[in-house]
């Protein structure tokens, strides 16, 4: 009963929370950044914000975890380190992720700290520096670009007063407007329609030309979107590979009861613009624990994880929102000193289940499962992703 | 020793000399480069920067500008940057044309339809005419 009414007040905390940074920022709805594009596993894996995590609340060691990235901070109070030049320069930060954890007994009570970071040394799913993305998505809209600048041409040349800044609005609002401004092909001049048609055909605008022949109705700015969304998109099956440390200290002392080295890798293996994808996660730690069978503190028991696994992603075809996604992995464990009762190796199955509840707060229930003994258990989690550095941006929209 | 005709003779030569630094310079026997003298014949022209400035990510975007159709300066940035041009006339157009990774803000130092600044996000595709 206690665990489920933190659950609700957790849910619904982090909603708020959610969204009085969204209603800050500004944020419209449905528009597709990477971040929105990212799996609730990659963000598992790498934060480009920040992330609130209540872990385990349904066992007796639970967890309130607080991860972020250094730059997107630092971005908060100096909007300036924004602009590219700075931007580019910071790779490093950018590529850091720091968290520090509360753990708490079965009682809610403090039960030892925990602190780590996190470094993307391979992070290719990272658009917003890829002068490649920029080459890619510039090759998709290349024939739209064509045609722009000569129809700029066409009515530099052909209009003057009053009928010059009036085609020149609606050459704007028919290529790549605000949505508010958007017009359809048969609103424009007639004088434009036929020079669209003409410069089309003239340079080999094909797909233009096929679009606004079979539907009059047309406003580019949607198929503009679509192939750079189409490019963005590509993107997030590329390759993340980070390396963590992190350590646990005692609830009474400040000495490490546990440090975990370890590596995830991330990679998509599917066409990502499809409704169902499928994401290989290979992860890797070692483990340094306090043998409690000898008297003191120390850290020489020592156990090796290696976790490889699928991650089943469903999403919605219009906004490519993950909303649901389903992870099948294997454990394989190797200890050095054994307790009573313990294997050298063993084998699990895991599976977690992520469910988006609401805007990015997702619940991942993660199931073990130990095929020699029998043994099933089930640690139930809620993780809140707060968005990326892209929404600090300010100015006026266009 | 110098006699008066030779005084009058080193007079009459430094008056020709003072005279010569007085006359204004022969203008027509200075040839302007060319770019030089095509500024000189628009009338009202004026030098106007395009400011582009990247956020949350790279970008990309080339300014064209054209006159009675005919393109007259053309230049491309791949990072926030000035793009100036030295001469702009009413009733020039303008075409910025690129991708950003995040967005970009684009002023322009002259009046415009539409005005600037303005912020676009993704790719660009924006035209301007000189007021």
């Amino acid at each position: 009963m206690k665990n489920k009414l933190f659950l609700l007040i957790a849910v619904i905390a982090l909603a708020l929370l959610q969204q009085r940074v969204q209603a800050q920022s500004g944020k419209k709805a449905n528009i597709i950044t990477a971040d929105s594009l990212a799996t609730g596993n990659y963000k598992d894996v790498f934060k480009s914000f920040f992330q609130l995590a209540f872990d385990r609340f349904t066992s007796k060691n639970k967890e309130i975890q607080f991860t972020s990235n250094p730059f997107a901070i630092m971005a908060r109070a100096d909007s300036s380190l924004l602009v590219d030049t700075s931007y580019v320069k910071n790779k490093a930060l950018r590529n850091l992720n720091f968290s520090f954890a509360a753990k708490l007994d079965s009682s809610y009570k403090f039960n030892g700290f925990s602190s780590g970071i996190t470094y993307a040394i391979i992070n290719r799913r990272d658009v917003t520096v890829s002068k490649y993305f920029l080459d890619e998505a510039s090759r998709a809209n290349k024939e739209y670009d064509t045609v722009f600048t000569y129809l700029t041409a066409f009515i530099n040349k052909n209009a003057e007063g009053d009928q010059l800044i009036k085609l020149n609005e609606q050459a704007n609002a028919f290529f790549n407007p605000d949505s508010s401004a958007a017009i359809q092909f048969n609103q424009l001049d007639p004088l434009l329609k036929d020079a669209i048609k003409k410069i089309a055909d003239s340079v080999g605008a094909r797909n233009l030309l096929r679009l606004v022949n079979e539907n009059p109705k047309v406003n580019l700015r949607k198929f503009i979107l679509a192939n750079y969304d189409s490019v963005k998109a590509d993107f997030q099956n590329k390759l993340l590979w980070t390396a963590s440390v992190s350590d646990t200290t005692y609830k009474n002392d400040f000495v490490f009861s546990n440090v975990v080295i370890s590596s995830n890798l991330v990679k998509g293996i599917l066409n990502p613009t499809r409704v169902i994808n499928v994401e290989l996660d290979l992860k890797a730690a070692y483990q340094f624990l306090d043998d409690t069978l000898v008297a003191g503190r120390d850290l020489k028991r020592q156990v090796f994880t290696f976790e490889p696994g699928l991650n089943l992603t469903i999403k919605t075809r219009r906004t490519q929102y993950s909303w649901a996604e389903f992870k099948l992995s294997g454990g394989y464990t190797r200890l050095n000193r054994l307790y009573a009762g313990e294997r050298k190796d063993s084998i699990t199955l895991n599976g977690t289940l992520r469910i988006r509840v609401f805007g990015d707060i997702w619940i991942p229930l993660e199931i073990k499962y130990d095929p020699r003994k029998g043994n099933l258990f089930g640690f139930l989690n809620i993780r809140a992703n707060f968005k990326a550095i892209k929404d600090m941006t300010s100015g006026k929209k266009s | 020793m110098a006699t008066k005709k030779n005084t009058s003779a080193k007079k009459g030569a430094s008056a020709k000399k003072a005279a010569k630094k007085a006359a204004p310079a022969k203008t027509a026997s200075i040839v302007p480069p060319k770019g030089m003298a095509l500024v000189a014949l628009q009338p009202k022209a004026v030098a106007a920067t395009v400011n582009i400035t990247f956020t949350s990510g790279v970008g990309k975007v080339t300014a064209s500008l054209f006159r009675k159709g005919i393109l007259i300066n053309m230049q491309s940035i791949t990072s926030s940057a000035d793009i100036f041009f030295s001469d702009v006339k009413k009733g020039d157009g303008l075409a910025l044309v690129g991708t950003s990774a995040g967005s970009a803000r684009i002023e322009i130092s002259v009046p415009t339809s539409p005005a600037t600044p303005q912020v676009i996000n993704g790719p660009i595709h924006r035209s301007y005419i000189i007021l």
